[in-house]
């Protein structure tokens, strides 16, 4: 990220920030505070999340002035450096990385056998991220194949290894 | 004596034991593990950490001291060769490690790599067996006054030197780490904090899961965002050379060692710093600095000694305050009270021979990754040939079922995910992870101990402020908060200047 992307950011992340530790210290503010167990006024549970939000919000305004007095409040929404944005390669890695990610851990992760669901993923990850396949050369169908070798290898070599060796309990 | 004795019997019990095929593959696993950028040292330790939680505490501790000093070992390969750090602490070594690769020197920068982390790691080993037996006697005398100053001298010095050109971000991402510590049942009255009456969340945050996610999908996802990476063409010299050069800078060595082997007793700071400080002090003795930065086999050396140094430095704190000196060091924290393990300032009284224990391990780890490293230098190129495509994948699998297998609840691959996406817009904006891992082991600490010594004192701060351990804490902390801003470093460069230059100062004021 450039410096000046960073300030911008910053400011953004600031106020975030800001935000959330007002919410701590409302939430700390608000916690119980058990007089009806008697207890020692100095060890009620909302004392040092509080603290906390304090602290946060004291980084978070320093980190405010700070990204002011450096421009990051001149933010400006390129709408026509979006479709940039989605032909770019970076952008397309870092999208499909987070679909297939996610797409596993909270799809394929415990509702398919373990074995099974890891090899469609790492089968998907090789092809959608490594080099493009095109049709068109003769080595395509030798790609999908070694991908799909790669991926059943992976999922029952892993699955064998957490639950024979480690003795791991699967989903 | 007992120290030594324990020590040459837990050598003995490793070596006459099958435990010595588990110090061979566990290092050559956190060697290979080191080497693969995207795959840290904390991450590798974590997910051995998952593995390893049906084993016996000796068994799993000694695999997980294997793979972490494997894996910090590591990491010099890929920055030798690709420019790219195996994992953080290795950026020092990218600097010089990476113009010899080019200029035809690789195997001899993998063998100064090599022998400068052997070094450190003895050299740490050894402040270990000595340092570690009287920290815990002076941490005997630690009430809830010190424990509370320790957590937070940890995580504001952390956040400091974590992120040296901006600390108040090193600070917010430790904040925030205590903050995470706050979630779920507190431990004195066992009210459950920001849970809104789900179950997951009233268990708390786990410390693995967090950690897989922030050091491992966050590690995929800047992975996979930067352009592929290619090994370094051309041949492989003799490591023999690499050897000779190496022990040609010994006091390099030896004072990157003990560099080292300090900044991993500093809670959080670990080995990158270890690497960073060694390499600035090394520079700053030697006769050719001109090499620094161009394929100098000095700096290369002290990088490598010091980050390595720290690994046993960083243990340290571990077993005598139960705080860890490191990221890797908070998972190995973790790991032993997984398995039963006490450290603390008793662990002397309880259970003394395991420290000696530990220190054995360290040894036969940094034995193995010598003859590993030395014999496998070619071998070992051809994980670095392994395609970024294919090997994300599988440690995204890895560190799904890693954060399930603790406790099999699926809401940890939850927090998983969470981390890993938060950590990776963090690291975006430049906020380290250490102080955020460190605040989420520290959280417990603090709290406690703030109310307790409160209860103690009947409200009474003074105890918090003048007892002498505390205050020296205390004044360090906010001494290192002083430090990081600019118009009190201004004051005092120009008090020393004028100190130093008495005459020429009162002249100039006389002229004006």
């Amino acid at each position: 990220m450039k410096p000046n992307t960073l300030d911008k950011a910053d400011f953004i992340s600031a106020i975030v920030l800001i935000g959330f530790a007002l919410a701590i210290v409302a939430e700390s503010l608000r916690m119980d505070r058990l007089e009806g167990l008697n207890i020692h006024p100095y060890t009620v549970p909302g004392l040092v999340p509080g603290m906390l939000g304090g602290l946060l919000l004291l980084c978070g305004m320093a980190l405010l002035v700070r990204s002011i007095r450096r421009g990051g409040w001149r933010i400006e929404l390129q709408i026509s450096a979006l479709p940039g944005l989605w032909h770019s390669d970076m952008a397309r890695r870092i999208g499909l990385t987070l679909l297939l990610t996610f797409g596993f851990a909270l799809g394929l992760f415990g509702w398919l056998p373990f074995g099974l669901g890891s090899a469609i993923f790492v089968f998907a990850f090789i092809l959608l991220l490594g080099p493009r396949l095109r049709l068109a050369d003769p080595g395509w169908l030798k790609q999908i194949a070694v991908a799909a070798a790669i991926a059943i290898c992976a999922g029952y070599g892993i699955a064998a290894i957490f639950t024979e060796i480690f003795v791991v309990k699967l989903p | 004596m007992n120290g030594l004795v324990s020590f040459l019997s837990a050598i003995s019990d490793i070596v006459l034991s099958a435990a010595i095929v588990d110090v061979l593959w566990a290092t050559l696993l956190g060697i290979v593990v080191g080497s693969l950028p995207g795959l840290t040292a904390t991450l590798g330790v974590a997910l051995m950490t998952t593995l390893t939680f049906n084993f016996e505490a000796e068994r799993a501790i000694l695999i997980l001291i294997c793979m972490y000093i494997g894996a910090i070992y590591g990491g010099s390969r890929s920055a030798i060769l690709l420019n790219i750090p195996g994992t953080p602490a290795n950026a020092a070594t990218a600097l010089d490690g990476f113009p010899l690769a080019r200029s035809g020197k690789a195997g001899s920068a993998m063998a100064v790599a090599t022998i400068g982390s052997f070094i450190g790691s003895i050299i740490g080993m050894l402040a270990l067996a000595l340092i570690a037996p009287w920290l815990a006697e002076v941490a005997l005398s630690f009430g809830a006054f010190e424990f509370f100053w320790l957590a937070v001298f940890g995580v504001l010095v952390a956040g400091q030197l974590t992120a040296f050109d901006d600390p108040i971000k090193g600070w917010i991402a430790g904040f925030l780490g205590l903050f995470v510590a706050m979630i779920g049942q507190e431990g004195i009255h066992a009210v459950p904090r920001f849970s809104y009456g789900n179950t997951n969340l009233s268990g708390g945050i786990g410390l693995l899961p967090a950690m897989v996610g922030a050091f491992g999908l966050a590690e995929i996802l800047i992975v996979m965002r930067q352009a592929n990476y290619e090994v370094v063409r051309g041949g492989i010299d003799s490591v023999f050379s690499g050897i000779r050069n190496a022990l040609r800078f010994r006091v390099t060595a030896v004072r990157s060692g003990l560099i080292g082997t300090f900044m991993g007793l500093i809670p959080g700071v670990g080995e990158d710093m270890g690497a960073w400080a060694s390499y600035a002090a090394a520079r700053m003795r030697s006769t050719r600095k001109d090499e620094f930065g161009k394929g100098s086999v000095e700096g290369l050396l002290a990088a490598e000694t010091g980050n390595n140094a720290a690994v046993p430095g960083a243990l340290i704190p571990v077993l005598t305050l139960a705080v860890p000196g490191s990221a890797p060091a908070a998972v190995l924290l973790a790991a032993m009270i997984i398995h039963g393990v006490r450290p603390g300032p008793l662990i002397m009284i309880e259970s003394p021979e395991f420290v000696y224990q530990v220190v054995a391990m360290v040894f036969m780890a940094t034995t193995a990754m010598a003859v590993l490293g030395l014999a496998l230098t070619r071998p070992l190129l051809l994980v670095l040939r392994i395609r970024r495509e294919v090997l994300m994948p599988i440690i995204f699998v890895l560190c799904t079922v890693g954060a399930f297998a603790i406790a099999s609840r699926v809401f940890d691959v939850w927090v998983m995910l969470f981390f890993g996406l938060a950590g990776f817009v963090m690291r975006e904006m430049k906020y380290p992870m250490a102080p955020l891992i460190l605040g989420i082991v520290l959280g417990d600490i603090l709290d406690k101990n703030l109310r307790r010594g409160l209860v103690l004192t009947d409200g009474d701060l003074t105890p918090f402020f003048t007892r002498p351990i505390s205050l020296i804490l205390w004044v360090t902390a906010f001494g290192f908060i002083l430090l990081s801003m600019p118009f009190v470093r201004q004051r005092i460069v120009r008090l020393i200047a004028g100190i130093r230059h008495p005459v020429a100062n009162s002249d100039e004021g006389g002229k004006k």
